[in-house]
C-alpha cells in the first residue's frame, strides 16, 4: 500500500520554526512506522534525524507523536495508523533536530527520585539474597516494567506547562522502590515525592496512561504514592 | 483529529478541561452574584433594579448553563476524589468519565425544563 508520511522537520542551522514535509512510501500493512522512517532516511533523505535502538519496543528510544498521540514508532503498525501518517517530536523537551529531543531534563527528573534499591543492612544469614514474599513482589510488578521512553511524561499537560514537575515516569520509578519491602529509605523517597513539584501536581488527566506503551497503570501508581505520603504523615 | 497544544485530545483530557472551565465559570458567577446582592446596601429600589436585569430569557439560559457547569463540576469532582481515595478505581477512568458526562446530561433535562418553564408559552 502507498502511505503518505508527514514528518515535522526542523534543522536548527536552517529553520526558524519546525515545518511539515511529506514523503510517499511503499509499505506492508504489518510494517511499523519505524520501518517507514527508515525508508525515508535510507532512500529519500539521509538528513532525517530520529532516535532508535532495539526497534522492538524494549529500549524506549523512539517515542514520538504519531497521528497526534505519543507512541513508540517501532510498535505502531501501518494497518492501525492508516494511509496518511503524521510524525513529530514529543512535546516538553528541548527539540534538537527533526524528531530528536534532548532527554537530559527527563533524566534529571528520573535521577532525582533515586531510582535504585537502598539497603545497607546486614546480609541475611545465608549471605545470598534479600527474600520477599510473592505478595510483596507483586506490589511493584506493574511499575517495574517502565522502559523510560518518556511517552508518559511528554504526554502530560502539566509537564508541558512546567518542566519542574517531576513527571509521571519519575513517579512510576519512585513507586517501584517505595513499595519494595527490601528498600530502607522509604521515608526519604516519600519526602522527595511530597515536594510541591512531586505527586501533588498530577491532575488526573490520564494522558500518561493512554500514552504508555507498556500499559502501566500510571495514575494508579501516582495515587498510591500520594496515599503512602498521607499515611506516613510526610509534609 | 482534534488537537490541543499539538496533541490529540482524549475524553479524559476533555473531562479535566471541562472541570477547569466549569470551575472558572462558577467562580465568575459567584463574583457577579456578590456584586448583584451587594446592591441591597443602596436600598430596595436599586436592589430590585439589579435583580430585574436577570429576569429575561437570555439570562435564564445563562443560568441553565451555570447549573450544567455546577452539576458537571460537582460530579467530576466526586470522580477525582474517589480515585484519590481508592487508587484501584483509576483503572476505570474511562467508564467513570462517560458516567459523569451522561449523568450531567440526564440530570440537566428535568432541570432545564423546570428552569425554563416560566418563559415557555405554557409556563406560569
Amino acid at each position: 500500500m502507498n502511505v503518505t508520511l508527514k514528518i515535522k522537520r526542523y534543522n536548527p542551522e536552517r529553520d526558524l520554526e519546525p515545518h511539515w514535509e511529506s514523503y510517499e512510501v511503499e509499505a506492508e500493512p504489518t510494517d511499523r512506522v519505524l520501518d517507514l522512517l527508515h525508508q525515508v532516511k535510507w532512500y529519500q533523505d539521509g538528513t532525517l534525524t530520529f532516535r532508535r535502538s532495539c526497534a522492538h519496543g524494549v529500549c524506549g528510544s523512539d517515542a514520538m507523536i504519531i497521528n497526534g498521540r505519543n507512541r513508540l514508532a517501532c510498535e505502531y503498525l501501518i494497518k492501525d495508523a492508516g494511509p496518511v501518517i503524521t510524525v513529530e517530536a514529543i512535546i516538553g523537551l528541548p527539540l534538537v533536530k527533526d524528531l530528536l529531543v534532548d532527554m537530559e531534563p527527563f533524566w534529571e527528573q528520573y535521577k532525582s527520585v533515586k531510582p535504585f534499591l537502598v539497603n545497607d543492612d546486614e546480609l541475611p544469614a545465608d549471605g545470598k539474597e534479600r527474600r520477599q514474599s510473592p505478595a510483596d513482589r507483586e506490589r511493584y510488578e506493574d511499575t517495574s516494567r517502565c522502559i523510560l521512553c518518556a511517552a508518559c511524561t511528554t504526554a502530560c499537560p502539566v509537564f508541558w506547562a512546567d518542566q519542574s514537575y517531576v513527571g509521571p515516569a519519575a513517579i512510576v520509578n519512585a513507586h517501584r522502590f517505595i513499595v519494595d519491602s527490601r528498600d530502607t529509605i522509604k521515608q526519604e523517597r516519600l519526602e522527595i515525592m511530597a515536594d510541591p513539584d512531586g505527586v501533588w501536581r498530577c491532575r488526573t488527566i490520564f494522558n500518561c496512561v493512554e500514552a504508555c506503551p507498556r500499559d502501566i497503570k500510571i495514575t494508579r501508581a501516582i495515587m498510591e504514592v500520594a496515599g503512602e505520603i498521607g499515611r506516613a504523615g510526610v509534609r | 483529529m482534534i488537537t490541543l497544544f499539538g496533541y490529540r485530545i482524549s475524553w479524559a483530557q476533555l473531562a479535566q478541561l471541562g472541570h477547569r472551565a466549569s470551575g472558572l465559570g462558577v467562580l465568575l458567577y459567584l463574583f457577579m452574584h456578590i456584586v448583584e446582592t451587594s446592591t441591597v446596601l443602596f436600598g430596595p429600589d436599586v436592589y430590585n433594579a439589579a435583580v430585574g436585569i436577570f429576569k429575561n430569557l437570555p439570562a435564564r439560559l445563562g443560568e441553565v448553563v451555570l447549573m450544567a457547569a455546577l452539576v458537571y463540576h460537582a460530579l467530576n469532582g466526586l470522580r477525582v476524589i474517589a480515585m484519590d481515595f481508592w487508587p484501584s478505581l483509576t483503572v476505570y477512568y474511562r467508564p467513570m468519565t462517560y458516567g459523569v458526562v451522561s449523568a450531567t446530561i440526564v440530570s440537566m433535562i428535568p432541570l432545564s425544563i423546570i428552569m425554563l418553564r416560566p418563559f415557555m408559552p405554557w409556563g406560569a
